[in-house]
Order: C-alpha cells, then structure tokens, then sequence
C-alpha cells in the first residue's frame, strides 16, 4: 500500500480580496508539496491563518471564486477509471460531481452547519447515496443508509434516519457526517478539524473512526490546531506556518524530535499537568501579513523565531532539506549557510 | 470562602410549538463544594452534565430550587446587586458574543474603570479612570492603540484579553471563566494562561475554570470538581 494516491506539486492558492488601494492578493498557500500513500492518515497543523482549510478546500475544489490555484494537484483513483491520474484542478461540471463523494470527501467541523435543518437524516444521506449510485427503490436505499450508520458505530439506525440534525447531539450528528463522507468508500476523506466543536471525551471514539476508513483503504488528511490530536491518530504530520510547510515526517518522529523551531514551539506552548502552574513557551508576535510579498523574500518564520542565525535574514526563503523520511524548511538543518 | 451547598436546579422542559410544561429535567442534583480563597478550581463535565448552570447560579442570573450559595457565610441572594458585581464576574466562551461590536475598546473598559471608582465610593475624574484604563491594558500585554479599535479590529487573543480585562477591572473576589480558552490557537491558549497566571499573582484572584479539557485542566487548577449528570463524581486533589 505504497502507490501515493495523492500529489501535491507546488501548490499555491491566493485570494484577490478587494481593499481601500485597489485588489489585494493574499498568498494563502505557496509552494505546497506533498505525497500521500493509499491508506495512510496524514495530520496537517497550523495554527489559524496558515492555510491548512485552504489546502483541505483547493482539494475539494470548495475554494470561493476570488481564489487563484497554480501548480499541480493529481489523485490517482483505485477504481475502474482506468488507473488514470486525475488533474483536480481542471475538473469541472459532471467529472467534479464524481470526483466529490467518489474519489474525495470531506468532515467539517460544525456537524450542524454542514446538514440540512429542515430534511431529516433519512434522506439526506439518501439524496448523497443517489448521486452515485442507481438504487432500485426505497427499500434498498433505506438498508444501505443503515448499512452507513452501522458503519460508525450509531446504535438503532432505523431511529437516526427518521430524525431531524437537531434531535441528535453533536457527536452522533458528526459521526453521521462521517458515514456520509465514507458512503462510496472515497480516496480521500478530509476532515478538517472533526473533533473541535464536540466534547473531549468524545474525540476519541471520532478519530477512531477516521482510523477505521484508514484501515479499508481510504487516506485520510487530518487538519487540526491542536498538535496533541495527531498522536495516535496520524501516520505522518506536516507542520504548516503562514502557507508554508515548515516541517513534515512521521508524527512520532515529528512530536518525540521536532526540528523547525516553530514546530518546537507549537508543542512546548500546549499545557501538560506535569508542568503545572509554570509559565508556558509563547510564541511572541503576530502571523505575518501575507498580501505583503515583501515577507516571502527571507524565511517566513524570521521575525518570530528564537534560534535565528544570521544568515537567516540575509538569504531568501529556506530551502527543504531532507533526511531520512522528514523535510524541514529551515537553515539550521543545512543548505546556504556559505551564503 | 464560597460554598456552594446541596445545590439542586431543574428546568421544564416544553412541548414543540404550544410550548406547554411537559415536565421537568434535572440539571443540578445536590452539588456541593467549596472553593477557599486564592486557588483555581476547575470544573470538569461533558455538554449538558450542569457545568454552565453553575456558572449562572454563581453569578446570579438565575436561582437555585434548593440548596444555597454562601459567600463567606452569607447567602448570595443576600448581596445588593452593588456588592455581588464585587464577589462573582464571569468571562465567557465566546469574546464576540460578550462585546458590544459598536463600542470602541476604550469606551468598553472607561466604562468599567467608572462603575469599579463608583463601587468604591471614589469621585469619578477623567484623568484617573484613563490612567486606570490604561493600566488595565498595560498589565495584560495590550498595547495601548488596541483602545481606539473595535472589536472586530481585534485578533481572537486581543478580543478574549478585553473580555477578561472587563471582568477583573472590578477585581471581583471570584472570577469564573467558561471555557475561554476553547475558540483559541494554541500559542494564544498559552498566552491567556500566563495572563491569568500573573494576575492570580498579582492580585490573588480566586478562579472557577470551566473545561472540558483535561490536559488544560490538570496544568491549571489547583482541584477539580467533576460533574457527572448534575452529580459530582469527585472532588479530590490531584
């Protein structure tokens, strides 16, 4: 289960925003790389503004019509299409309808804002099922639907399909949510941020689930604020800073052993019981201004970052350098330090 | 000292469009605990085991079916409205929600430093209440142009700071905090706790934290009180 069936080459996404001096573009993500293996959970991370829902919605092509992509984004599908790679980008009208549901899926965070109010379960998911899948009567669609709920683990089906989202509480609505996203068994599921509106004691049996879709061949993207999320729920974790992807490996490596200051400074600045009442690692100042190309000529991280050297300022941006299975986008890991 | 003792609240619940009582839900069944002087006390329960309604029992906004809330032997409902804004303040989840979005920063918090110089019995004069304002500010890391702002011109750390600042200029003897930490990045939840940190420091406020976070939980209270469908599990320290 090695074959990536995700790729992301240099991907970049910028929104023309209209401001008081004209049009401002706002580079919300550049020069995004990234392989994904079938069946592997990847955790992005970032904090807000670092464009890890951007990169989440440029694959489900959910970015608003101000956004401007540029460079590559291939998925190669598992099934009957021939093993031909599909060019995300220039999808449109039918072709895009069958990629969303069928090749790519995705679980928002507010579960109430992402079903209908007014349809009851039932048939929403029904309606979802019919897109892709010619169903013979009511019977069949009714016992597939509770196949899907079956699926996550919602006890009586039959009752959950007959209910309106504001009769269940937030985690049963959101583990709905996510067998609407596994219903054609997608290559990819993104799920940005699943857990964030629901109870803690809840994340669990959530994350779990993604873990299960992991297992029957789905990859997942897992996009989070919170790097404690992607532990045991990761195989690998990018780090995302201002658009950029500081740091990526596997999370075990990445949360025992983080290279990219900003990577340490994102798991020393989360509270443990163990350190109580100590004062907490801040980071100090504020994300950059990203309509300001001026802040991409030098490393992005420059005017926050503790351990600088000088020719961090001198020098453009860092370029990735990599070992043994991790990238870091940083000077002190090598390449131009004879600048 | 605040006790809170054999506290017990329950609300009707009503039918969909007549709304007729149809019966009632306990929320509260007999909680009680004690929160001394000077120590954080975290609040620790899944949505709906009853965390909020103390919250609001605390800060009066609604009453107890039985029990009773003392503050240092006498009951809650005993205080003038005047002298309750001194024992109990309370910040809220969401900082959006509990700032005017019209008021500029400043006029949020002159308002403040006025009603604390009008508790104390002090004369209201312009030049302290701006030194008093600008000193707020000074002490949780705002700088001072963030006054002339409106809430929608601050960052999500900004806008909780004010929301914080506004409950502690009237240095209440408890300050409950629900959930202010949860809309929150990480590097902001860190700056918030220090915040609060210094001004437990400072100034020896008492804090009720309510979280369902346990990590967050366990680095910053010194007990915590665990509800369990309106009922307390425990309340050992940890």
């Amino acid at each position: 289960m090695t074959e990536p069936v995700l790729r992301f080459e240099n991907l970049g996404v910028l929104y023309r925003t209209p401001g008081a001096a004209g049009t401002r573009a706002v580079h919300a993500l550049r020069g995004f790389t990234l392989q994904v293996t079938r069946g592997s959970r990847v955790g992005i991370v970032g904090e807000s503004g670092s464009g890890k829902t951007t990169l989440g919605l440029a694959l489900l092509r959910l970015l608003p019509r101000s956004a401007v992509c540029s460079g590559s984004l291939t998925l190669l599908p598992r099934d009957e299409c021939c093993g031909r790679a599909v060019d995300v980008p220039v999808l449109s009208g039918k072709a895009l309808r069958h990629f969303r549901g069928r090749h790519a899926s995705m679980v928002f965070q507010d579960p109430f804002g992402a079903m209908d109010p007014v349809l009851r379960i039932g048939r929403q998911i029904v309606s979802a099922i019919a897109c892709h899948r010619t169903l013979r009567d009511g019977a069949e669609a009714r016992a597939f639907a509770e196949r899907l709920l079956e699926r996550v683990h919602l006890g009586d089906p039959a009752v959950v399909l007959r209910k309106y989202p504001h009769q269940l509480s937030g985690g049963q609505l959101q583990r709905v949510c996510i067998a609407l996203a596994l219903a054609h068994n997608p290559d990819v599921v993104v799920a940005d941020e699943p857990t964030t509106a629901l109870d803690a004691h809840l994340r669990e049996g959530i994350l779990s689930l993604l873990d299960e879709a992991a297992a029957s061949g789905s990859s997942i993207l897992l996009i989070t604020h919170d790097i404690s999320v992607v532990g045991s729920h990761t195989d690998r974790t990018c780090i995302l800073y201002a658009g950029e992807l500081v740091e990526a490996g596997p999370t075990a490596d990445i949360t025992a052993d983080p290279l990219h200051p900003y990577t340490r400074l994102l798991i020393a600045a989360r509270p443990t019981a163990q350190q109580r009442g100590a004062p907490l690692t801040v980071i100090p100042g504020n994300l950059p201004d990203l309509s300001d190309t001026a802040v991409f000529s030098r490393c992005i991280f420059l005017p926050r970052c503790p351990d600088r050297l000088p020719v961090c300022g001198r020098s453009g941006p860092p370029p990735v350098f990599t070992r043994d299975d991790r990238t870091v986008r940083c000077y002190r890991y090598g390449g131009g330090c004879g600048d | 000292m605040i006790e809170v003792r054999s506290v017990s609240k329950s609300y009707a619940l009503r039918s969909p469009i007549l709304q007729r009582p149809v019966g009632m839900r306990m929320v509260l069944a007999g909680v009680s605990f004690t929160i001394v002087p000077g120590e954080t006390v975290g609040l620790l329960g899944a949505s709906g085991s009853g965390k909020t309604t103390i919250a609001r029992l605390l800060c009066r906004l609604d009453t107890p079916d039985s029990g009773e809330i003392l503050i240092d032997g006498r009951p809650a409902a005993a205080f003038t409205r005047r002298e309750y804004a001194r024992q109990v303040q309370m910040v809220f989840q969401n900082p959006h929600a509990s700032l005017n979005p019209r008021l500029s920063v400043r006029y949020l918090l002159t308002e403040r430093a006025r009603q604390c110089a009008w508790l104390d019995g002090r004369r209201v004069d312009r030049p302290a209440i701006a030194a008093d304002v600008e000193r707020a500010c000074e002490s949780a890391g705002l700088s001072t142009n963030v006054l002339t702002a409106c809430p929608h011109q601050l960052s999500g750390g900004q806008r909780q700071r004010v929301a914080i600042l506004m409950a502690v200029m009237l240095r209440p003897r408890l300050l409950i905090l629900d959930e202010p930490l949860s809309a929150l990045d990480v590097s902001l939840q860190a700056q918030m706790l220090n915040l609060l940190n210094d001004l437990q420091r400072t100034t020896g406020f008492t804090y009720l934290f309510i979280t369902h976070d346990r990590d967050l939980a366990g680095y910053f209270c010194n007990r915590i009180v665990h509800l369990v469908e309106g009922r307390l599990a425990d309340g050992a320290p940890i």
